[in-house]
């Protein structure tokens, strides 16, 4: 780890700020990711510039139409408030299943959706990665078979490599916003709006300005979801990232579907939307055989290669596991 | 007999979980410098150049090492045996940055001395090393086309063994199978990481570590240094876990006694956690292809293995050798067994819990279960039909075997007879339910120890034996033992172990320190107590003066024979001394070789799969076990539970992920090594049969350590098939396999 300068920010301006005047500054909220990179030797700040000591982005508010989440509630303080149990139980469900108790308590909302790839090579400072360095060409692309675990969709020629948050499929699934705020004014994204999937030549995959920061999530009641459920299939239960994860959220009325949300981790390399399968579900009965349709639908476009030809057939199977869930998991009776 | 059998906390426990103990890089030194050891970032091939400027020119920086300047030490031309008592060290035969050649992963390739762990971790940063790779093409597992002779296996046993006609055999059976099992290549992790504190003094030196093997070490870094044991002291006062992992000297420790020797400072250089992934050894992955012949009515012909492990180019060596524990199981008149290697670049292969036994009992009971479902008969009855009466390998007979008794209690408690055999026949809630069963053993084994005890003025009473303390509660049994084998009040009893200035003993490895340490600590006691007695006997003075030692016994800390007593202080105040002591050597004896002696079990395992996703889930497992006596049911169980979190973890989820175009390691941090956490391990019911083994030893002892979860990675797979019809023959699960499910 490098020697860097550490300044702390009283509002969401003077961070912005403090941040502009020195090349290699970062946001640090829990630090939970972005100190483990420096470790690893793969970030050098030289300057760390930390939001924790900006107040009044902590609370987690019911306005009527909207759950909001200021950017700085621990992912533990989400998951267990009762708004979001209440309202948006889908964010409780997919927060639960990322990482551990203790990374949670530290992890912040805006972290969550900021943390970096996962994948082996961007964690090998030794070999090419281009979300690491620009211009790097990523070995994955390059191996014929592919990994295991890279993604199926939002391919492009220059990272495969799948976004590693829960949090933010659960959110995507509901369709929610993020709330960023510049030196002058705030501005809301829809999430599918906020990331982009990889392109050369750069390292990052959201559309965050550089005078901007994230200052919470809006989780807009409209779409009147009551069902939901967040499937997280891995290769241990606990403190391990998905192999393959699958968020439904259901406006269910006398069997019928009035509203879909659906949505996969590790599939994509950012969060991934299924907005056909939506579609389709939409005025549809609340039935198995509706649902492996949807599935279907939800994985026509996906690019596979050899070593992760499976995720295709498993991913069509979570979908269905999912949605079942999700009918048999009525708002309130989950907790 | 009082203390032994009761189920006591560990001496250590509160200590240990309240952070108070010292481990062996915890020990204060004065002047001490830091290192960072700095890994390779290819698997084979060579250093081509190694820029140390700026590394050098870092602000406490004392020196680098690298193969240009490193001192040259010594590596053996043949590989030793740590099971070769007149041995010791099992060093193994490549020792990194002697030249510029890369043979696996993660080599060391720089050693950066500083004043402080963070500066030489910069330092080691900035250090720019090219190389010149060496292109292969590898594959998962090893492969019998590459394979090779081994140099030998385990060390003590052949390669190559085999009983009656078993081809022949095979062929004229009426029932055939032939089937393919592979296991993965595996890491240890213990909490603590490996590391070595140097300490030179007027020539000799002190080093500190954690090992398994105390003894071995000094051997191992006395030949790597080229300096006379006795110059050596290897100290390790606890050890945070080992599993197998520790037992074998690897390389690190002579390259940091050499560079503390260099720099004339005390050194420590503990291994970063990625290293250890790379650099201590690893169970091997093994590729075993298996026949059994039976007849219809279940009688097992023969049963042919030939297994393939991985092993690295400069050491043709097998731990993982699953080949041993199949060749005793069953009743089988035809076997053979033959393990070779196939290289690949890798540090030299230590144990790992149940070494050979974790797949060897995969692949056996795997088959077994596969023959059982051909046949059409129940796995119990299978098993039960072929049980071996005596050891066949060995053609002598069991000092005891309960393995009947273990599958009936465990039947009984889990539940067998509400199995329906029918595959994907049994459902819970929607979900596929599968029971499965399988058999587990591991011999009980005997090295030569010594030991010291000491009855001092103030009534305590020492135990000097310089065994290690691994986290399996070797202090707190040998404190059971010389309590009774003493008469001596167990708050008496202090252990002094862990330096290799005390008597000597083997390694803490392959579960017979109860058996090895636990009867010389017994036999050194009634020696201790012979002593005693004789002493107040022959004087005058005493009030037991003249009576016969067989007429004595001591209880509490007193000589009596129910009406005369004298306490044991008051005769060591008579003979006028601070303290009476005495040492003994156990040796090998014609008796041992007479019987054979093993422990026994039954695993029984629920499984629940998703049958749309095809996600399984362990429910609850049930183990029965045939240990003999046992010292300490607490620690006992407690050895159980982690013997059964070791094979889960391999059953289900661990693995080392390798590049096969460069074999270099993918997965190598523990958030990427799956080992099993609490939410991965269901409800385990794990018991002893209450039976001693008088056969066995004096203390009635046979292996526990190892034996827990032996078995229990085919019976997992075992209910796996029973709920969906899938064969899962290359661990671990992996959630893809099983997405061929029904539905
Ligand atoms: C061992 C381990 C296991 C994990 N397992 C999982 C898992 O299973 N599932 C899962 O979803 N996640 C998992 N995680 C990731 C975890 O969720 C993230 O590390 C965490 O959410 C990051 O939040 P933080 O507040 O600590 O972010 P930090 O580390 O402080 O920051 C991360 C990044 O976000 C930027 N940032 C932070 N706040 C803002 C803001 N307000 N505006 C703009 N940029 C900002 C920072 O500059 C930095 O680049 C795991 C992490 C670890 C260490
Ligand atoms: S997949 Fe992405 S993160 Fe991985 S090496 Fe390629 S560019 Fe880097």
């Amino acid at each position: 780890m490098n020697f860097f300068q550490y300044t702390e920010a009283k509002t969401a301006r003077d961070a912005i700020k403090a941040k502009q005047e020195k090349e290699a500054s970062y946001f640090i909220a829990g630090g939970s990711n972005l100190v483990d990179m420096m470790k690893e030797g793969i970030q050098h700040p030289q300057q760390l510039v930390d939001i924790n000591t900006i107040s009044g982005l902590r609370d987690i508010k019911n306005t009527g139409d909207t759950v909001y989440l200021g950017t700085l509630a621990s992912n533990t303080a989400a998951a267990e408030s009762e708004k979001i149990i209440n309202f948006a139980p889908l964010v409780s469900q997919s927060l639960v299943k990322g990482a551990t108790q203790q990374i949670r308590n530290m992890a912040t909302i805006g972290g969550n959706l900021m943390q970096e790839s996962r994948c082996p090579f961007f964690y090998d400072v030794s070999a090419a990665c281009g979300r690491r360095t620009a211009g790097d060409v990523c070995p994955t692309v390059t191996a014929k078979d592919g990994i295991r675990t890279n993604a199926l969709f939002g391919l492009n020629e220059s990272c495969n490599t799948p976004h590693p948050s829960d949090m933010a499929v659960g959110m995507l699934a509901l369709r929610s916003k993020v709330v960023l705020q510049s030196k002058k004014d705030t501005r809301k994204l829809a999430l599918d709006k906020f990331y982009h999937i990889p392109v050369k030549e750069n390292t990052k995959i959201t559309h965050l300005q550089d005078d901007e920061m994230i200052v919470g999530v809006e989780i807009p009641l409209e779409h009147g979801f009551n069902h939901s459920a967040y499937l997280k299939v891995r290769d241990r239960k606990s403190y391990a990232f998905a192999l393959i994860s699958g968020a439904a959220a259901l406006n269910i009325q006398t069997g019928t579907i009035l509203n879909a949300g659906l949505a996969s981790g590790w599939v994509g390399t950012i969060p991934w939307r299924f907005e056909e399968a939506e579609n389709f579900l939409q005025g549809k009965a609340a039935t198995e055989s509706n649902f492996r349709q949807a599935a279907k639908i939800a994985i026509s476009d996906a690019q596979p290669k050899k070593n992760n030809a499976f995720k295709v057939k498993l991913l069509e199977k979570i979908l269905v596991r999912t949605l079942l869930m999700a009918k048999e998991t009525p708002y309130g009776t989950n907790n | 007999m009082e203390q032994i059998t009761k189920p006591l906390n560990r001496v250590d426990g509160p200590d240990k979980v309240s952070g108070k103990i010292t481990y062996a890089n915890d020990v204060a030194i004065d002047k001490l410098a830091f290192g960072y050891l700095v890994s390779a970032t290819i698997a084979k091939g060579r250093v081509t150049s190694i820029r140390t400027d700026k590394a050098r020119s870092q602000k406490g920086v004392l020196q680098v090492f690298t193969h240009e300047n490193m001192p040259k030490l010594y590596s053996p031309p043949t590989y030793i045996s740590p099971f070769d008592p007149s041995g010791d060290s099992g060093q193994q035969k490549h020792v990194p940055m002697q030249d510029d050649k890369i043979v696996y992963d993660l080599q060391y390739v720089a050693l950066v001395v500083a004043e402080s762990f963070e500066v030489a971790q910069e330092a080691g940063h900035l250090i720019e090393v090219s190389y010149e790779e060496e292109k292969g093409t590898y594959e998962e597992h090893p492969n019998p086309k590459d394979a090779e002779e081994l140099e030998f296996l385990f060390g003590i046993m052949e390669g190559d063994y085999h009983r009656g006609k078993p081809e022949a055999a095979f062929e004229a059976s009426e029932v055939k199978l032939e089937q393919t099992y592979t296991t993965q290549t595996m890491h240890h992790q213990p909490m603590e990481r490996h590391g070595t504190t140097a300490v030179w003094n007027a020539g000799r030196l002190t080093v500190y570590e954690p090992t398994a093997w105390i003894f071995g070490h000094r051997k191992g870094v006395a030949e790597m240094l080229g300096m006379p044991v006795e110059d050596v002291t290897v100290i390790s006062p606890y050890v945070g876990g080992a599993f197998g992992g520790k037992g074998l000297v690897a390389p690190h420790t002579g390259i940091i006694a050499a560079a503390a020797k260099e720099v004339n400072r005390p050194l420590r250089v503990e291994l970063t956690r990625k290293q250890l992934f790379g650099c201590v050894g690893l169970r091997s992955a093994t590729h075993s292809e298996v026949k059994i012949g039976a007849e219809k009515d279940g009688t097992i012909n023969s049963i042919i293995i030939h297994t393939t492990g991985e092993t690295p180019e400069f050491q043709k060596t097998a731990f993982e050798s699953s080949v041993i524990a199949p060749r005793m199981m069953y009743s089988n008149p035809n076997m053979r067994a033959k393990m070779e290697v196939a290289p690949v670049p890798m540090s030299g292969p230590v144990p790992m819990r149940s070494p050979g036994e974790a797949s060897g009992l995969f692949l056996l009971e795997s088959a077994l279960d596969e023959l059982s479902y051909k046949l059409g008969m129940d796995p119990i009855a299978l098993r039960k039909k072929n049980h071996a009466d005596i050891n066949l390998e060995t053609n002598l007979p069991w000092t005891s075997k309960h393995l009947n008794e273990c599958y009936d209690v465990g039947a009984k408690k889990f539940g067998w007879d509400k199995r329906n055999p029918k595959i994907g026949s049994m459902r819970k809630d929607g979900m596929l339910v599968g029971y499965g069963m399988a058999s587990g053993s591991y011999p009980t084994l005997f090295h030569p120890a010594s030991a010291k005890a000491k009855f001092l003025a103030d009534g305590t009473v020492e135990l000097i034996v310089g065994t290690q303390e691994i986290g399996t509660g070797t202090n707190t049994i040998i404190r059971q033992i010389a309590a009774d084998y003493l008469g001596v009040a167990i708050e008496k009893i202090k252990v002094v172990m862990g330096n290799t200035r005390y008597p000597k003993t083997p390694p803490t490895v392959a579960a017979f320190t109860a058996a090895s340490v636990g009867t010389t600590v017994a036999k050194v006691c009634e020696q201790l107590k012979t002593n005693l007695i004789r002493r107040a006997t022959t004087n005058e003075a005493s009030p037991l003066f003249g009576l016969k030692a067989e007429t004595l016994n001591i209880s509490n800390g007193t000589i009596t024979n129910g009406t005369k007593e004298e306490s044991l202080q008051t005769t060591l105040k008579r003979a006028g001394r601070p303290y009476v002591e005495t040492q003994l050597q156990t040796q090998y004896s014609p008796e041992m070789f007479k019987k054979s002696s093993s422990s026994f079990g039954a695993n029984f395992v629920e499984v629940e799969v998703d049958p749309i996703t095809g996600w399984a889930s362990l429910k609850r497992i049930v183990g029965v076990y045939d240990c003999g006596k046992i010292i300490n049911p607490k620690t006992a169980h407690s050895q159980l539970i982690g013997g059964c979190v070791f094979a889960i973890g391999m059953a289900m989820q661990e693995a080392a992920e390798r590049d096969l175009s460069n074999f270099r390691y993918l997965n190598s941090d523990l958030g990427g090594y799956h080992m099993p956490v609490q939410a991965d391990i269901p409800d385990l019911d794990l018991s002893f049969l209450d039976h001693t083994d008088k056969e066995a030893n004096i203390l009635e002892v046979k292996s526990v350590g190892e034996l827990g979860g032996v078995g229990l990675q085919a019976a997992i797979m075992n209910a796996i098939y029973h709920a969906t019809g899938i064969r899962i023959r290359s661990l671990p699960y992996k959630p893809e396999k099983l997405l061929e499910i029904a539905e």
